[in-house]
């Protein structure tokens, strides 16, 4: 395992003098506050969730038009601001391609925080209890782990892909099915670290069941770095789903998914150059502010661990 | 500080995506476009064509897709071929042919002194012997072209060791067929032996079939992916998988040898990774889908041609479908026709580039006339009001019900081809509106094929056929023709139709006004039965790098003069 | 440290066991009927005919029986016969490695060669512009799809303007490999291949570098007097590589999986390629194969990390 973040302490540049220490998450959101990057990467990150949730809303009520709807003659239109359906021009069928990108929005976002999370469970359940129990259960996870990690995903949802029809919901929790491998040998190698500490051989003697240890006194330490991972990973589903929609495997027309979006996008370039920034400036802007949210946070909880996360992988 | 990254990464996105301009003109110098051809010709260079996929066969028999075909028609020929423009048989490999006065004989002279490119003397002896080879194949489409020669059934059934209606004579420059019906198409379809002649010489040497043993055939053989010897302008010289195959010029040639080197296909993985090679001069010539015939019309180094093609595209109706029962009455076939704007598809998908067809027989055959048929113009109300007189009732969720059922049923096609891709979308949409709910399906070509093999198990397809120039519908609208394998997918059954196929095949009156007019009847029930909804035939849209010279593309070939291209410099 | 090659060997062979069943189940539990798929173009294949053919694939077995069959095959190199090219599988995989390796090894030299002093200097210039242009560069290549990157490339810097082929590895004729043609049809794959690399690289690099730093060692050798670049060359980098090393695990993956993607907006004909191709035309032996030898090449590559790993750092070879 990677070395941990044993060096000492630089010497911090006091910046200001703020009141006493008063436990990890308020110190967290004092840091946060002050870091005006990480701010901004979250308003985005909330607007865009806003957003896509209110897709129905919005089409019905502002745009007036559904991400299917079809208007053949109007196909290839460029942008215009005469209605509000055209901001972004229409796409090869007239469908708005404004309204495709928010429900495009909320299919790869449902799809990387549905996948995500599915991935943070399964990660931390089975890195807590290998690393907690050790014996047969550890060799199993971390024989699962291994086999898993030396299978590139791609070609895994490539068979998957030819196998199974893939709707969001079963590609979300497939995503999920293969991402948490990351999540699982990280608390898994914490949990170890951690199941020797004082306060755990403490609360051991007096009497504590495995579930009452594991989810009271480890899992709490554990938790905040998880979900930096969690937020990191949800940026990397997004791109994999767009991979995947590339070659075909991912999520089927009509049903907008910002990876579907841009493929198509490709496909007509010389006819319709318009269609191909919404989607992409939109995966990027995501992944761009989850990775800096991510930053942030991790930063916030605390700023010696920035060594450990960065030399694990 | 991170606030860069924001700036930074936007401006590289901006920067990336402001790179989906049209191409800039290139800057190959005007080339010459005098029509004198009182340039001398200069032998050299290399064209390269490209194909979506490796060939699975390099062997005619057994060849079934497109890809396989288009390695194997440089090498094997026909006795005869379609003239390029007027779809008319003319001599090729045989000087003549003569069908008796009354219509059961063909008799063919051979062009004399043929030569294969490994120097085997060409006789009749080569065509008798793919016959055979088709007969006993088990994985050939061809077997329906020959079913009428005398002998036919008892040498594939294995009672017989050679087929009696064929003789060879004359030192094999002569050869005679015999039938036992009147075969109307017999002087168009005979020729190719099914697709191309095999050299019998060198593929005895792996299969003999003048025998009664059935269980052998030449499906699976070396030979099948390394043809041993060349009667076209080209002789297979290597096969790289993935990569390409590479013909290199036959001096055997029988129409002189072909003033390039080379010929190259090359693989590619996708029609739009093609149509950059040729905007780049990567691949010197080829044709476009719809989409990018405005884009690549542009390039300076490319020449540009168009001509009706002998296809067309349609969405097939199963009517044997076990999920979709409505799809046998008629009335309900005819409403999915008026239900869908063609008009619209014509102007925004095809971009004009083609003729709306309403019937089978495509514009550039001489069996095709639309007088008389219904043209099922765009009406909502129309199609409503036959979906209710067949007995469809509205639901409360706007979509139609047939005895008690939801009207949903499935279309599916193939991934790659934009035009079909973008129908499926928008027949979605449109069947939307008159109360049916498609539900989509996109896969791969084989196994669209696979699936739409006569069945119960699918509903609705779009895909196209491609035909030959003598119209011969049998196999793909005859009521037998609903096997495993065969071309009647949708399962269409109208004896009217059955017995003018039959007129237009066996006659006995084969000239041309007799089975115009049995065509005619075949095209207006089809017109009127709706098994398809017929959408249209595309035209064909060919560039041609500017150097190449002579390139004279239409219907029915775009390369039949291939061994007199070449480059000026 | 023959003794650690072995071990980690014997460690490796679990991992294959379990990638060998994971393929072999998901094949099996496939709705497309494989015999049909044989079958295909065959017009008068009867029921006699197909149940033949089962039990000559094995089909009829129990599942267990039929997975160790499998391994049985595997162990004798009998990937199976690809049904679209009626060759074997493993032949035709074999034929397009040397193809994905070129890419996935080049690129991995570019990405220690941009990454490595890239990284150095996010360290040494901590809180410098070169720092944060640096960081801005990471991030970037982060969010960016790898598949979008490569169709911008090739339709800015190939058909737009003819700097760079569209793909494929040679041009029509030439079938060189140690030439300039190759080098200039390498360029864009790996180029693009390697952004994934370069942008995790120096991250960690940096990180690595700074807590390296710090420590006393180096302010005892810079005491000394030791030049300055002796000091960061010998010491700091001797430290920092060894997560670095620890990091091409996760580089390794994004090549060999990213390599499909790359391999088909570049017509690179290699693995990827190849798998994806049997894949769409439901070619399964050449599936399977594509999938078991990439995995393979993984669980190598892996061991070629830890071992490096161990020789770098003394400490593991003791555990």
């Amino acid at each position: 395992m990677a070395t941990e973040a044993a060096a000492a302490p630089l010497p911090i540049p006091a910046k200001e003098v703020r009141r006493a220490s008063a436990g990890l998450w308020s110190d967290a959101v004092w840091r946060l506050r002050h870091d005006p990057t990480t701010l901004v990467a979250m308003a985005v990150m909330v607007l865009f969730v806003l957003v896509a949730l209110g897709a129905d809303f919005l089409a019905a009520n502002f745009f007036h038009r559904a991400f299917s709807q079809q208007d053949i003659l109007s196909a290839y239109d460029k942008p215009s601001a005469e209605e509000p359906w055209r901001w972004f021009g229409t796409d090869e069928l007239g469908r708005s391609s404004v309204v495709r990108l928010l429900y495009g929005a909320r299919v790869s976002l449902f799809i990387g925080g549905f996948g995500a999370l599915t991935a943070f469970v399964i990660g931390i359940t089975a890195g807590l209890t290998a690393g907690f129990f050790r014996g047969r259960w550890d060799d199993l996870i971390v024989w699962l782990v291994t086999t898993l990690n030396s299978i590139p995903t791609l070609y895994l949802l490539l068979i998957i892909g030819i196998l199974w029809r893939l709707e969001p919901l079963p590609f979300a929790l497939l995503l999920g099915g293969l991402g948490w491998l990351g999540i699982c040998n990280f608390s898994r190698g914490q949990t170890i670290a951690l199941r020797e500490r004082e306060y755990v051989l403490a609360a051991r003697t007096v009497g504590c069941g495995p579930i009452r240890l594991m989810a009271r006194h480890i899992a709490p330490n554990i938790l905040p770095l998880m979900i930096v991972l969690a937020m990191i990973e949800v940026g990397q589903l997004i791109l994999t789903e767009s991979a995947i929609s590339f070659i075909g495997f991912g999520i089927q027309p009509p049903t907008p998914s910002w990876g579907n979006m841009l493929t198509n996008a490709t496909q007509y370039l010389s006819k319709a150059p318009w269609l191909i920034y919404p989607p992409g400036i939109a995966v990027v802007i995501t992944v761009l502010c989850l990775y800096l949210v991510g930053d942030g946070l991790r930063d916030a909880l605390d700023p010696r661990l920035r060594g450990a996360i960065g030399a694990k992988r | 500080m991170r606030r860069l990254i924001a700036i930074f990464g936007a401006t590289m996105l901006v920067a990336t995506a402001c790179a989906g301009n049209t191409p800039t003109s290139s800057s190959a110098p005007n080339a010459s476009t005098s029509a004198a051809a009182s340039v001398t010709p200069v032998a050299g260079g290399r064209i390269v064509a490209g194909a979506t996929g490796d060939p699975k066969t390099m062997q005619p028999v057994i060849s079934t897709d497109t890809q396989s075909s288009f390695v194997w028609q440089w090498l094997y020929l026909g006795l005869t071929r379609t003239n390029y423009k007027t779809g008319e048989t003319e001599p090729s490999l045989a000087d003549k042919f003569e069908q008796s006065k009354d219509g059961l004989t063909l008799t063919y002279t051979i062009h004399p002194g043929l030569q294969w490119s490994d120097g085997t003397p060409f006789t009749a002896e080569d065509w008798r012997y793919t016959v055979h080879t088709v007969a006993r194949s088990a994985k050939t489409v061809r077997k329906s072209t020959f079913q009428d020669i005398v002998g036919w059934k008892d040498y594939v059934d294995g009672k017989a060791s050679s087929i009696s209606g064929i003789t060879v004579s004359n030192n094999g420059m002569t050869l005679e067929i015999k039938f036992a019906k009147v075969f109307c198409p017999a002087t168009a379809a005979m020729g190719g032996a099914g697709g191309g002649i095999l050299p019998s010489a060198a593929f005895k040497k792996v299969y003999d079939p003048y025998n009664t043993d059935t269980t052998k055939n030449i499906d699976d053989n070396a030979l099948n992916m390394a043809p041993p010897a060349s009667m076209g302008p080209f002789v297979f010289k290597e096969f790289k998988p993935g990569v390409q195959v590479t013909l290199t010029r036959n001096d055997k040639y029988f129409r002189g040898a072909p003033l390039v080197d080379e010929f190259v296909i090359k693989v590619y993985a996708d029609a739009t990774a093609i149509k950059n090679a040729l905007v780049t001069g990567e691949v010197t010539y080829g044709t476009v889908e719809a989409k990018d015939y405005d884009e690549v019309k542009k390039v300076d180094s490319l020449q540009s041609f168009r001509y009706k093609t002998s296809t067309y595209n349609y969405i097939g109706w199963n009517a044997k479908a076990a999920k979709a029962p409505w799809l046998a009455n008629v009335q309900v076939r005819q409403a999915l026709w008026y239900g869908i704007n063609v008009d619209a598809i014509m102007q925004k998908i095809v971009f004009g580039l083609g003729t709306q067809v309403y019937a089978h027989d495509p514009p550039p055959s001489w069996a095709y006339d639309e007088s008389g048929l219904n043209k099922y113009k765009y009406d909502v109300a129309q199609a409503k009001k036959l979906l209710e007189q067949a007995g469809a009732k509205m639901g409360p969720d706007g979509i139609y019900q047939w005895q008690g059922q939801p009207m949903k049923m499935r279309i599916e096609t193939n991934q790659g081809n934009n035009a079909r891709e973008t129908i499926l979308q928008f027949a979605q949409e449109q069947y939307k509106a008159i109360g049916i709910q498609i539900d989509p399906l996109l896969e791969s070509f084989n196994a669209l094929l696979d699936r739409t093999d006569p069945g119960t198990d699918f509903e609705g397809f779009i895909i196209g056929w491609s035909l030959g120039a003598d119209p011969d519908p049998y196999s793909i609208w005859h009521s037998s023709q609903q096997g495993k394998g065969q071309f009647n997918n949708v399962g269409y059954v109208n004896p009217t139709v059955d017995q003018a196929l039959l007129d237009n095949r066996n006659g006995p009156d084969c000239s041309q006004t007799a089975r115009k007019s049995a065509l005619k009847k075949v095209d207006t029930a089809l017109n009127n039965d709706a098994p398809y909804t017929f959408l249209y035939s595309a035209d064909g849209l060919f560039f041609s790098n500017k150097q190449l010279q002579n390139v004279d593309p239409s219907t029915y070939s775009q390369t039949w003069n291939i061994e007199k291209w070449w480059f000026k410099k | 440290m023959g003794r650690f090659i072995a071990r980690r060997l014997i460690q490796a062979i679990p991992t294959l066991f379990g990638v060998l069943l994971i393929t072999f189940l998901l094949s099996r539990l496939s709705p497309a009927d494989p015999v049909k798929l044989m079958l295909a173009g065959n017009s008068e294949v009867t029921v006699e005919d197909r149940q033949r053919l089962m039990d000559a694939l094995g089909l009829n077995d129990p599942l267990p029986l039929q997975f160790v069959k499998w391994l049985w095959q595997l162990a004798h190199g009998d990937f199976g016969q690809s049904i679209y090219y009626h060759r074997p599988a493993l032949d035709l995989i074999l034929e397009r490695i040397p193809n994905s390796l070129q890419l996935s090894l080049l690129a991995l030299l570019i990405t220690l060669i941009v990454g490595v002093p890239l990284g150095v200097i996010a360290a040494l210039r901590r809180g410098h512009v070169e720092d944060h242009a640096i960081r801005v560069v990471s991030v970037a290549g982060h969010a960016i799809p790898q598949f979008w990157l490569g169709l911008i490339f090739v339709l800015t810097f190939a058909v737009q303007n003819r700097w760079f082929p569209i793909g494929s590895m040679n041009v029509v004729g030439e079938d060189c490999t140690f030439c300039w043609d190759r080098v200039w049809h390498l360029m864009g794959p790996v180029l693009v291949l390697s952004i994934a690399g370069i942008a995790n690289l120096p991250r960690i690099l940096r990180t690595e570098v700074l807590e390296v730093i710090s420590q006393d060692y180096v302010r005892t050798a810079r005491s000394k007097g030791l030049k300055e670049n002796v000091v960061v060359a010998v010491h700091i980098l001797r430290n920092a590589l060894i997560p670095v090393v620890t990091s091409f695990g996760g580089i390794l993956v994004i090549f060999i999986g990213g390599s499909l993607i790359i391999e088909r907006v570049f017509n690179w004909p290699g693995l990827g390629r190849l798998t994806f191709e049997a894949a769409v035309s439901k070619d399964y032996p050449v599936v399977q194969a594509g999938v078991v030898i990439s995995s393979v090449l993984l669980i190598f590559s892996y061991l070629l990390r830890d071992i490096t790993y161990a020789w770098v750092d003394p400490r593991i070879k003791v555990r």
